[in-house]
C-alpha cells in the first residue's frame, strides 16, 4: 500500500513539472512540422501561415520578446510574437516549442539586429560589426506551446 | 508510519497543485505589485489553471507596466475617435513613463528624456483638443511621437504601434 501511494505522488508530482505551458492565443500540437518541412513547403513563398516544432536555442535576455529556434541540420529561425502582447521565460532555451503563426521572408534592418545582438548580450564589438541589413526568415507566432 | 505517508501524499498533492497552476500566478501578481501606480491587466487572458495561457511569464519592469498601460488606453481612444466620438481626455490622463523603471537602463540618455518631453507635450495638445477632428489630429501626432522614440529605443513593439494610427 504504502509503495502504491509514494508511487502515486512521484508520478502527479512528475506530471506537473513536466507539463505543457501555453502563451498567447491557445493552440495545439497537432499538424506541427519541423524546420526543415517548414522551409521546404515554403518554398519561394514570401510568406505562410504553418505550425511549427523546434528547440529553442536562445531567448531575448531583456524581456524574452523573441526566440532563436533550431534543429539538428543547422535551420535556424527567429520568432516574435504577434503584436508584442505576449513573451517567452528568459530561461526557455533547451525547451522544446511548438509554435503557430506565420513564416515569412522579411529584411531584418541594422537597428534591429544590433538590437537582438544587444538584447542577446552580444559584446559591444560584435554590435559594431553589424553594418547590413539582413534578408531573412522570420517567424511572427501568435501562440506557442513549451514543453 | 501510515499517517507519515498519508501526510507525505497530501503533501505531494498540494505542493503539485500549487506549481502547476500557482506559479505563474505569482510571478504575474509580483508584476503588478511592482507597478503600484498604473493599473495594467498585463499578464494572461485565462485564469482557469487547466487551460491557462500565459503572456508574460517575466517580471516586467515598471515602465513595460506603464507602456501597457498607454497601449490599452491609446487603442481605446482610437476606437472611439474611429467611430466619431468625441473622448473625454480626462479619462486619459498623461503616464508619466519616463519617471519609473525601464527594463533596458541604458535608455536613460538626454535624447530619451528630450523625446519624452515631446510627447508631453504632445499628450497635452490631445488633452487640450475639444472635437473629434482636432482629437484625430492631436491623436496622431502623439502616436508620432511614440513611433518616433521607438524607431530609437526598444524597437519590438512598433510593429504594434504602426496600427495604431487613424
Amino acid at each position: 500500500m504504502k509503495k502504491i501511494i509514494v508511487s502515486f505522488s512521484l508520478f502527479f508530482a512528475l506530471t506537473a513539472f513536466v507539463s505543457a505551458q501555453n502563451f498567447g492565443s491557445k493552440i495545439t500540437e497537432k499538424g506541427a512540422v519541423s524546420l526543415s518541412e517548414m522551409k521546404k513547403k515554403m518554398g519561394s513563398k514570401k510568406e505562410m501561415t504553418t505550425k511549427v516544432t523546434a528547440k529553442i536555442e536562445d531567448v531575448c535576455q531583456k524581456k524574452g520578446c523573441w526566440m532563436n529556434l533550431v534543429d539538428n541540420k543547422g535551420n535556424k529561425i527567429r520568432v516574435t510574437f504577434k503584436d508584442y502582447a505576449f513573451f517567452m521565460p528568459k530561461d526557455a532555451a533547451g525547451k522544446t516549442a511548438i509554435i503557430e503563426g506565420i513564416a515569412m521572408v522579411d529584411e531584418t534592418s541594422i537597428a534591429d539586429l544590433k538590437e537582438y545582438a544587444k538584447d542577446a548580450g552580444k559584446t559591444k564589438e560584435d554590435i559594431a560589426k553589424i553594418k547590413e541589413p539582413k534578408r531573412e526568415l522570420v517567424f511572427e507566432a501568435s501562440g506557442v506551446i513549451l514543453k | 508510519m501510515k499517517k507519515i505517508v498519508y501526510s507525505l501524499f497530501a503533501l505531494t498533492m498540494l505542493s503539485m497543485v500549487f506549481f502547476a497552476c500557482g506559479g505563474n500566478q505569482n510571478k504575474e501578481n509580483k508584476n503588478i505589485a511592482d507597478s503600484s501606480q498604473v493599473i495594467v491587466d498585463s499578464t494572461k487572458s485565462d485564469s482557469s489553471c487547466s487551460s491557462e495561457t500565459i503572456m508574460d511569464p517575466n517580471n516586467a519592469k515598471p515602465m513595460a507596466l506603464m507602456m501597457r498601460a498607454l497601449v490599452k488606453n491609446t487603442s481605446e481612444m482610437r476606437e472611439k475617435l474611429k467611430a466619431g466620438e468625441t473622448l473625454e481626455t480626462a479619462k486619459y490622463p498623461l503616464v508619466r513613463f519616463w519617471l519609473v523603471e525601464p527594463t533596458d537602463p541604458d535608455v536613460l540618455e538626454p535624447q530619451f528624456f528630450e523625446n519624452a518631453r515631446l510627447f508631453s507635450e504632445s499628450y497635452k495638445k490631445l488633452s487640450a483638443a475639444h472635437d473629434n477632428a482636432s482629437q484625430i489630429k492631436a491623436y496622431n501626432a502623439v502616436i508620432g511621437m511614440c513611433i518616433n522614440c521607438h524607431e530609437s529605443y526598444c524597437s519590438g513593439p512598433l510593429k504594434r504601434i504602426r496600427k495604431l494610427p487613424i
